[in-house]
């Protein structure tokens, strides 16, 4: 190879470097500054003891250590964890099954997309106070009105230790059920009608054209939608709060419910933060592996 | 789509979607019809869909009992700067972050990801030492930088960036488009219904801002929508009639915007037509 | 897509210049500027800012800032401030945080203060002032004392037949109430909510036991006599003599129980009598808590209006702080016109001016007064008070769903709380 071809190459990269730099500049600038500088503050607040009025002082491990023998956080991070993994692939699934529904050419397509997002813009408050009524468990609750006519219940919902979650996560997906809705619409305007044409001809049927075309082609979507809904699901709070207060018995306390009580409530940041920092590496750790399998499943490109 | 489909599936679909609907709407009409009722009605009638009458005396108490108009200017003014903000700074990281190669991407990108896993009821106070030290705390500025910078629209571009073909960009490299025009007129174009999801997420988001404006805005003249309404639940006696008609005032923008972004999804499947 | 891009980019321009004009505070040679913490809904800011426009009108060189939020997460704000150095200047407080506050000096110290000026200490109901009071020194001045009554649906009584108890009315006769009710389809005699501690406090008391020892610093619900007090409410409803769910329900619940005719009694404070006195047609009472071994047995509860240790104006906050809780002040008689709780300084003429006996409930005075001499009882509050709550509270449940009994669910605890009381000594 000559000299000179060696010489354009890197100048082009130098080149790509410097735009990919420029690009970057506006969002990297604020976010250093807005979210990575508190972030960080708030990670190496979790080595001290600060109950935000006298200065902090430094602990060293020993938050660490008390997290690791403290039950109510081990019954937090059970409780959060079984939310996790109960509401986000049933979201999900629900989540895309509508989005390729209302991706066809169906009446009233339009009124049924608005609908599904209006659970997005009600505020936590009025998902208590609507939920509340609804799932009383006296056969009067309206819930348990509606299964008595299918001749089930009448269900105790949020009044008893087994069913508590479960219904928790049953408003959780209500309430997020057109968030991710419309997501996964966006994914699917991008997969361009040809390919559909063509499955058409070859004569594939709807499982096949999941399968092969509209799954692969919405894969990058998919990742998205997978690692941000584990992420806001590990940070379960506002439901929670409004909606059972964490009870019964601790069966809905939270993780991150715990934090804010243990800042807010119990004036201990220092706890908090270090708590904050044990869930932050368990996300991260579900996030790392999902980031490997998506190596296996998504399709970029 | 795919062509014909069988009627009994057609049914089922419906059925199914209608089924979805009640379930959906119901409890959310429930707000609306809620914000027409009596202090009494809320109380002892509660499961009632359609108020008694539909008077609006909550509306006007509502605006009765706050500067209405001055909140919701404030909110309008905030969320509009932090959406385009949102949209235009994600975008270009995303671009960097999908299309461009550079030492450390992934890991930046990772580091990026990592700002959202750190629940944000931590980062409050540490945020609100930041701003007590750069002067801002009572703007508007802390609502602006904190919602522009999160992660997560630029995650979102990023997805949705790596689907469009590279064989399009190569196209217009050959025509000696450089990297911003590239990133104009190739990858936005063909990213409408993208940014326009965006756009709506992350007005969902700022318009309902509670806990950052709670603690970094005071004054009277600077509270959003959302910090003028925790007010009408501030005390143990609420009056929920009023709550739900100012709820309903506040979440109506939102789903008319909705609406009209609609039109950029489908418009999006018109244009991206020419993919593939 | 253009118009909303030409809309959206007009209105960021629009703000980028009215956030430009950043407000160049002139440094005031006139007047002082202090600033009030406190929660509140519309109504409730209502009557401060008369108070506040009361108190500027007669105080010239001294301008009020408030700083306001809804109560939910009026704490929460309140702390970064105090984190951030700029906590208000006088600022409420609910007695549940005034102990950790003080005890992390979040305070300042009035006694000499209150010497230097006279404030007639004993004018308020002395309950009030020992919620003021840590470690024996006041470092504020009562605000909203009140209790936590019996709230007696009238309408629903009479469903059963039933006449108001007498006010030494005990155990006993609560369980008779309770069990009138069997017999009505879907109306119960009591519901409560366990979300907060106090839910079990006032039949502890009856039975003669408490939360701690006499100096707080041992917990002890788990004698014999404060679980069997806990354990006789979770048997009633264990045997379906009280709504199920009771157990996750909150305030809004039952207020709507209440107001719906379903449930006779239910624990309630002022303010839960200022929504259901908006129902029309509504007749309750207000009535002390049923006794026992010990007639205490009724939550006497008071806030806090104390002043920031850390504030530069304390002489200006101080004069402001007289205006709105002192004795002498006018910040009583405006609160009392609002009627929106009943007094806090113990005097004929604010009573006058609160209590209405064409609204119900209408022995509200004659109940507070004997609530305030004969059954009121303070709750032991102690710093690490919330921590002692969030687990007391899930432990409560426990015993309603039957999963322990009462005993064994507080000596399950006891350990735990122990160590929050010890680490939170200091």
């Amino acid at each position: 190879m000559s000299k000179l071809p060696q010489n354009y190459v890197s100048q082009q990269k130098r080149k790509e470097y410097l735009a990919a730099f420029l690009f970057l500049l506006p969002n990297l600038i604020g976010f250093v500054l807005f979210m990575l500088i508190p972030t960080v503050g708030s990670f190496l607040l979790g080595f001290t003891d600060w109950n935000l009025l006298t200065s902090p002082t430094f602990a060293g491990l020993s938050n660490f250590k008390e997290i690791f023998a403290d039950d109510l956080f081990w019954k937090t991070a059970g409780n959060t964890i079984y939310y996790v993994f109960i509401k986000v692939p049933l979201n999900l699934f629900l989540s895309l099954l509508l989005a390729i529904l209302l991706n066809r050419k169906i009446h009233g397509r339009d009124l049924f997309r608005v609908v599904t997002f209006l659970p997005m813009v009600c505020s936590s408050v009025s998902i208590a106070l609507i939920w509340r009524p609804l799932m009383e468990s006296s056969e009067q609750g309206l819930l348990n009105h509606f299964f008595s006519w299918l001749h089930m219940g009448p269900f105790p919902w949020i009044n008893s230790i087994e069913w508590a979650m479960p219904s928790v996560i049953l408003v959780g997906i209500w309430k997020e059920l057109g968030y991710f809705m419309v997501i996964f619409l966006a994914g699917l305007q991008g997969i361009s009608k040809t390919y559909y044409e063509a499955a058409e001809i070859d004569g594939a049927g709807p499982i096949r054209v999941f399968t092969h075309i509209t799954f692969p082609l919405i894969s990058p979507t998919t990742f998205f939608v997978f690692v941000t809904s584990i992420i806001g699901s590990f940070q379960i709070f506002d439901l929670t709060s409004v909606l059972t207060g964490g009870g019964p018995g601790n069966a809905t306390n939270s993780m991150v419910m715990y934090i804010y009580q243990a800042g807010f409530r119990f004036f201990r940041m220092g706890y908090a933060s270090a708590l904050s920092l044990v869930l932050f590496v368990v996300i991260f750790f579900f996030t790392v592996i999902q980031d490997r399998a998506s190596k296996k499943w998504v399709h970029y490109d | 789509m795919i062509g014909k489909t069988k009627p009994t599936t057609v049914v089922f679909i419906y059925l199914f979607l209608v089924f979805l609907f009640f379930v959906i709407f119901v409890p959310f009409w429930w707000t609306v019809a809620t914000s027409f009722k009596t202090f009494d009605e809320v109380y002892t009638r509660s499961y009632a869909l359609i108020p008694n009458q539909f008077n609006l005396d909550n509306y006007r108490a509502v605006f009765d009992s706050m500067p209405f108009g001055m909140y919701f200017w404030n909110t309008v003014k905030v969320s509009s700067v932090v959406c385009l903000g949102t949209l235009l700074t994600s975008a270009m990281a995303a671009y960097a972050f999908s299309r461009l190669h550079f030492p450390g991407r992934d890991l930046l990108f990772f580091l990026y990801l990592s700002t959202l896993m750190i629940p944000r009821q931590v980062v409050l106070v540490p945020n609100f030492i930041l701003f007590k030290w750069m002067g801002l705390l009572d703007t508007h500025w802390t609502l602006v930088f904190t919602g522009i910078f999160t992660a997560y629209g630029t995650f979102l571009l990023r997805q949705f960036f790596f689907g469009i073909p590279r064989e399009l960009e190569e196209a217009a490299i050959v025509d000696g488009y450089g990297y911003f025009s590239r990133f104009v007129r190739i990858i936005l174009p063909l990213s409408k219904p993208a940014l326009a999801t965006l756009l709506i997420i992350t007005l969902l988001n700022i318009w309902n801002e509670y806990l950052y404006a709670l603690v970094f805005i005071n004054s009277d003249v600077k509270r959003t929508l959302t910090l003028g309404l925790s007010l009408l639940r501030g005390d143990m006696d609420v009056q929920w009639n009023l709550v739900m008609a100012a709820t309903t005032l506040s979440i109506l923008p939102i789903v008319a915007i909705y609406l009209s972004a609609q039109r950029f999804f489908v418009e999006g499947i018109a244009l991206t037509g020419v993919k593939g | 897509m253009k118009k909303l891009t030409a809309i959206i980019v007009t209105l960021a321009v629009l703000l980028l210049f009215s956030c430009q004009k950043k407000e160049t505070q002139v440094v005031e040679k006139g007047p002082v500027t202090v600033q009030y913490g406190f929660w509140g809904n519309p109504d409730a800011i209502g009557v401060e800012q008369e108070i506040i426009d009361a108190f500027e009108a007669s105080n010239g060189n001294i301008k009020v800032e408030p700083v306001v939020s809804a109560y939910n997460e009026y704490h929460t704000k309140l702390l970064t401030l105090l984190a951030g150095g700029n906590a208000p200047d006088v600022m409420r407080i609910d007695s549940y945080f005034f102990q950790d506050f003080t005890q992390m000096s979040a305070l300042q110290q009035l006694d000499e203060l209150v010497a230097r000026d006279n404030v007639n200490l004993k004018a308020y109901y002395q309950q009030g002032v020992t919620e003021n009071t840590f470690k024996g020194k006041l470092y504020g001045l009562p605000w909203g004392t009140a209790a936590i009554y019996m709230l007696i649906n009238l309408d629903v009584m009479d469903q059963a037949g039933l006449d108001l108890p007498s006010l030494d009315w005990d155990m006993d006769d609560f369980e008779e109430i309770i069990r009138a009710f069997a017999k009505i389809d879907d109306v119960y005699g009591y519901a409560f909510e366990l979300n907060n501690m106090s839910a079990m406090l006032p039949f502890v008391w009856a039975n003669g036991a408490d939360l701690f020892n006499a100096d707080k610093s041992k917990f002890a619900m788990n004698s014999a006599a404060a679980a069997a007090g806990m354990q006789r409410i979770a048997d009633l409803y264990q045997e379906g003599l009280m709504p199920q769910d009771s157990v996750t329900a909150d305030a809004e619940t039952l207020t709507r129980w209440f107001i719906n005719n379903k449930v006779a009694l239910r624990m309630g404070s002022a303010a839960e009598i200022l929504s259901l006195q908006k129902v029309e047609g509504i007749r309750f009472e207000a009535w002390p808590m049923p006794t026992g071994v010990s007639k205490e047995a009724t939550i006497f509860k008071s806030n806090i209006i104390g002043l920031n240790s850390k504030s530069k104006k304390t002489e200006d906050a101080w004069i402001f702080l007289k205006f709105l809780r002192g004795p002498e002040g006018q910040g009583e008689t405006l609160y009392m016109q609002a009627k929106r709780m009943p007094p806090t300084i113990d005097d004929q003429k604010y009573w006058n001016l609160y209590a209405d006996t064409t609204k119900y409930p209408k022995m509200i005075e004659e109940n507070s007064r004997k609530i305030a001499a004969t059954y009121g009882h303070n709750l032991p509050i102690r710093p690490g008070w919330l921590e002692v709550q969030q687990l007391l509270c899930p432990a409560y449940q426990q015993i309603f769903l039957g999963e322990l009994s009462a005993k064994d669910a507080m000596d399950d605890i006891a350990p735990k709380v122990q160590a929050v009381l010890d680490r939170t000594a200091k």
